[in-house]
């Protein structure tokens, strides 16, 4: 099988609020970055794949607002992935292969601060029997972070350890939303949002938006010496009543995995991956997504925690950018690690850069509690 | 680059209300008649495509909950929506993800339960909130407003709208799946209530609740599954931009996106003469003055010709090419599932498949979608 | 997994089940503060202030758009806050229609009024239409090629509304 290069990034400050921005001129902020990234302009694009969520952006067809921004008009196709920006990524990778198109410009945009979280994250549990409890993200987030402490005795301290990491590596991200210096106790002590989640183990809700051009291997070459090349990509999907799961397992992120390192021909997830860009949503579910990539046994997210290996001085950093939890955009946010990801591979990613990086992995997830997860490997070669 | 092919066709009846369903079991309908059709279980399927419209249901990332009714458990499933050509991108996309190889079979699923919310309130919502939705009503407002450009463009009458609206109907009648099934005539349709001029009640489809999947195979695959595939020739699509007032409605003279996408779809497929070449079309056609527009969009005649097409009885059933022998949307209207069912009727088609509304002969069809701020999936099938 | 019990044909079940099938019925507000970012802004806070319409001049292809936008929809030009132009308020309607059916409106939640007139209007020197409401609601009395100007709310709050319908200019026929 042919491989498809990513050629141009581009992304925002990721912000809790942008309201000098509408939708669409945000967008274009992070369009206009890749594409001068790529050395490119709207002419040199052949098809538009996006990411956005009716739900957020509070429009029916949401991808309405963009139509001009990103080129498309009446000149090109778009469509649009109502999920998260890294199976719009897959998405148009798949368009690419097709042949029917050389190269694709994925684009993802939300703004948290526009409508109302509780609500709209509500909106993801069954109407019949379980949004009149109340769930929503964080509160369902919690019922997972209990099950994974109770099953595998992870402790709030190793919790903790992620939210200091992140946040810390976020310093070094100027995109980033929310760089700090914390410590341990820091979190442990911050505001209780839902037991066992405190404050500083879950993310903010921000404003933000992230895009990449895609390219045919042979279109890659005449654009960049530099492509980034998709060597994997694999998505799955968990069963959705939180009932009908051990919370505390990431099977169908070890299918995502499974499915992206079969096509990029990756045995060793642990030795042969340099640095990892996951969805943490909350501080534990860097832990979990740790196991479900396979740089540790199930369980153990606690002790490769403990381990340093994840540190931006380990061996296999985890999250440079600062992560999810220094800066969430919904539907974004993946494509945003997509991003970080592929600068690392080209050793463009400034003071967060991991030395010598060959093969990076960008994860994206979908729903909630880690029901969809999406998995794309990345490499400097083929 | 390999051929894809359709192997694999389920609808489910469409009606204005299924309550005997919740949406997952509405969407597992579809599925299992088309794994039944193709011979399939689910276990042979690679991956899912998913088109439904979030707030017509108010359910946010409905391809999570509708998990068990799609049969998608631990496999890849990706949902895709655009609106009203929702059904018909996720034809596409089923087409495009074969044919990238990453997957041998998939299963593309587009459903709507509409009857859950307000419609004309959940699509009003499309429009661009700040600067548009004050306006917007639903999909009928705009398309009246189309409607209006045509007539004064090309001197169309209401009778040439309501005799479009009498054959999509009496087609219906041949179409078990159908929504509405009425027999009726061009004095019904003028006398009938009058929702936004010049649009009538029985100019504009129904709302309907209802799921179609199909699955798309590549050409060993398929040709393993059955030796009667509905072959994908080509497809295009094109947008609009972002404003209504910018392009995508504001022509009465033709649908541009539509122009455009089946110029690049005939261009693909090698076809020179449309008109001639293709046996059978299903058309998304959301109303019967928006069928005039199309039509003549299609570069099956001279601009403004639609009416006299119509008229003469070139569209119909017995015609030289038949338009919807469906019913098409006037007929029916689940509008997450609506594109692919235009797909799968024209799949029927070329596979023999269609019993009382089966057109002699099909060699190829051509399915179209419609939605967004006026923009258009075209897919050719071949046998 | 449900699904593989409930696959149901709807006939029989509705036949069997009628009366014992539920509708469970939710009503749920969803809030958004929606922007109008940097080119929306100069739109409303001219409406607003100065009663003025305010459109942009792409500076490659010259022509005109309403409402003001980053980029022009035609050539893809990046325009700038300094390419807005003020417009006129009076244009020509190309298209219309009287909605004349109770439908919930999105921005309110509650049934809008009807019937009322709306149509695409052509602004004089404008490139693009802008879709607003009419004043006249009877449709033997509106046509395509129908001269309007904008009639202004007293008291502007900075929203599509300021303009209240645009209404007919009598005795200038059609253009």
């Amino acid at each position: 099988m042919k491989k498809v290069a990513i050629v141009g990034v581009g992304q925002t400050k990721q912000e809790a609020s942008k309201p000098h921005q509408s939708f669409a001129e945000m967008l274009y902020e992070a369009v206009k970055a890749a594409l001068n990234d790529a050395n490119m302009w709207f002419d040199d694009i052949g098809n538009v794949v996006s990411a956005s969520s009716d739900f957020w952006d509070g429009r029916t067809i949401s991808n309405m607002a963009i139509q001009d921004v990103t080129g498309t008009t009446y000149k090109k196709t778009e469509s649009k992935v109502a999920s998260d920006g890294t199976y719009a990524t897959v998405y148009g990778m798949m368009r690419t292969l097709s042949e029917y198109y050389d190269t694709t410009l994925v684009a993802a945009h939300c703004k948290g601060s526009e409508g109302n979280t509780r609500i709209i994250t509500n909106a993801i549990f069954d109407p019949l029997y379980q949004r009149a409890i109340g769930l929503d993200a964080i509160s369902g987030a919690a019922l997972q972070a209990r099950r994974y402490m109770t099953k595998y005795g992870i402790t709030e301290e190793q919790m903790a350890k992620v939210s200091v990491k992140n946040h810390g590596n976020a310093r070094n991200n100027p995109y980033a939303q929310l760089p700090m210096d914390l410590k341990i106790d820091d979190v442990l002590n911050s505001r209780m949002i839902s037991d066992p989640l405190k404050l500083y183990d879950c993310s903010p809700i921000s404003d933000g938006a992230a895009a990449v051009i895609l390219a045919s291997e042979d279109k890659a070459k005449e654009i960049t010496d530099n492509p980034v090349w998709i060597r994997g990509a694999g998505y799955s999907i968990d069963a959705f009543y939180l009932t009908d799961r051990d919370l505390a397992e990431c099977d169908s992120l070890r299918a995502a995995a499974s499915m992206a390192y079969r096509m990029a021909g990756i045995t060793d997830p642990g030795r042969q991956i340099d640095v990892a860009e996951v969805y943490d949503s909350f501080s534990y579910q860097e832990l979990m997504w740790t196991e479900g990539l396979g740089f540790c046994k199930p369980g153990e997210g606690g002790k490769l925690i403990d381990s340093g290996r994840t540190q931006m001085d380990g061996d296999l950093p985890v999250n440079p950018s600062g992560g999810v939890i220094s800066a969430h955009t919904v539907t974004t946010a993946g494509l945003v690690r997509v991003v970080e990801a592929a600068l690392q591979v080209r050793g463009e990613a400034d003071k967060r850069q991991v030395p010598d990086v060959n093969t990076a992995v960008a994860h994206g997830t979908s729903g909630y509690c880690g029901q969809g997860n999406c998995v794309i490997v990345l490499g400097r070669e083929k | 680059m390999g051929r894809v092919g359709i192997v694999g066709i389920g609808q489910t009846q469409f009606r204005s209300k299924r309550e005997d369903v919740n949406s997952v079991e509405l969407v597992n309908e579809a599925v299992r008649a088309a794994l039944a059709d193709a011979q399939l279980t689910i276990k042979d399927i690679d991956a899912i495509i998913i088109g439904n419209m979030e707030h017509f249901e108010s359910i946010n990332y409905s391809e999570m909950w509708t998990i068990d009714g799609s049969g998608g458990y631990m496999k890849p499933v990706m949902k895709i929506t655009t609106g009203g050509t929702t059904g018909s991108t996720i034809a596409c996309a089923g087409f495009y993800q074969v044919s990238s190889g990453m997957f041998d079979r998939v299963l593309v699923i587009g459903w709507e339960h509409l009857s859950e919310s307000d419609t004309t309130g959940a699509i009003a919502s499309c429009s661009d909130p700040i600067w548009e939705r004050s306006v917007m009503a639903g999909a009928v407002g705009p398309l009246a407003i189309v409607a209006s450009e045509y007539m004064r463009i090309h001197g169309t009458t209401e009778e040439d709208a309501a005799r479009v609206a009498v054959q999509a109907h009496k087609n219906a009648l041949n179409n078990p799946y159908a929504h509405l099934h009425l027999d009726i005539t061009v004095d019904d349709v003028l006398n009938s209530a009058m929702l936004s001029y010049p649009m009538k009640l029985l100019d504009m489809c129904p709302t309907s609740d209802g799921a179609c999947a199909m699955v798309f195979a590549e050409d060993k695959s398929a040709r393993e599954i059955t030796d009667n595939v509905a072959w994908v020739k080509s497809v295009a699509t094109r947008h609009d931009t972002a404003f209504f007032g910018d392009g995508g409605l504001k022509h009465g003279d033709k649908l541009r996106s539509l122009y455009l996408a089946t110029e690049e779809a005939y261009t693909r497929a090698g076809i020179k003469n449309p008109f001639k070449e293709l046996d059978v079309i299903e058309m998304y056609e959301p109303s019967s003055w928006s069928a005039l527009t199309w039509v003549d969009s299609l570069h099956i005649c001279e601009p403004g010709e639609a009416p006299k097409l119509f008229e003469e009885g070139v569209l119909s059933m017995k015609g030289e090419l038949p338009l919807n022998p469906s019913g098409g949307v006037i007929s029916t209207n689940p509008i997450g599932a609506t594109g692919a069912v235009r797909v799968a009727e024209a799949a029927l088609q070329i596979r023999g498949m269609a019993d009382r509304r089966q057109v002699p002969d099909v060699e190829l069809a051509m399915a179209t979608g419609f939605g967004g701020s006026g923009w258009s999936d075209v897919m050719i099938l071949e046998r | 997994m449900v699904g593989a019990k409930v696959g149901v044909t709807s006939g029989r079940a509705k036949q069997e089940f009628n009366d014992e099938l539920l509708r469970i019925t939710m009503m749920v507000d969803i809030p958004y503060n929606f922007s109008a970012g940097t080119f929306g802004s100069i739109f409303f806070r001219e409406l607003k202030d100065s009663r003025r319409i305010m459109g942009i001049k792409c500076n490659k292809c010259g022509e005109i758009f309403v409402p003001p936008r980053v980029l022009c929809p035609e050539c893809l030009v990046e325009l700038s806050i300094d390419d807005c132009i003020e417009v006129s308020s009076e244009g020509t309607v190309e298209g219309f229609t009287v909605v004349n059916f109770p439908f919930i409106d999105p921005n309110t939640g509650k049934v809008r009024n009807y019937p009322y007139g709306t149509g695409n209007i052509k602004l004089d020197g404008v490139s693009n239409l802008l879709w607003h409401f009419l004043k006249e609601s009877d449709y033997s009395k509106i046509h395509n090629g129908m001269r309007v100007r904008a009639v202004f709310e007293d008291k502007r709050v900075g929203l599509p509304s300021d303009i209240r319908y645009f209404e007919t200019i009598e005795g200038e026929g059609e253009k």
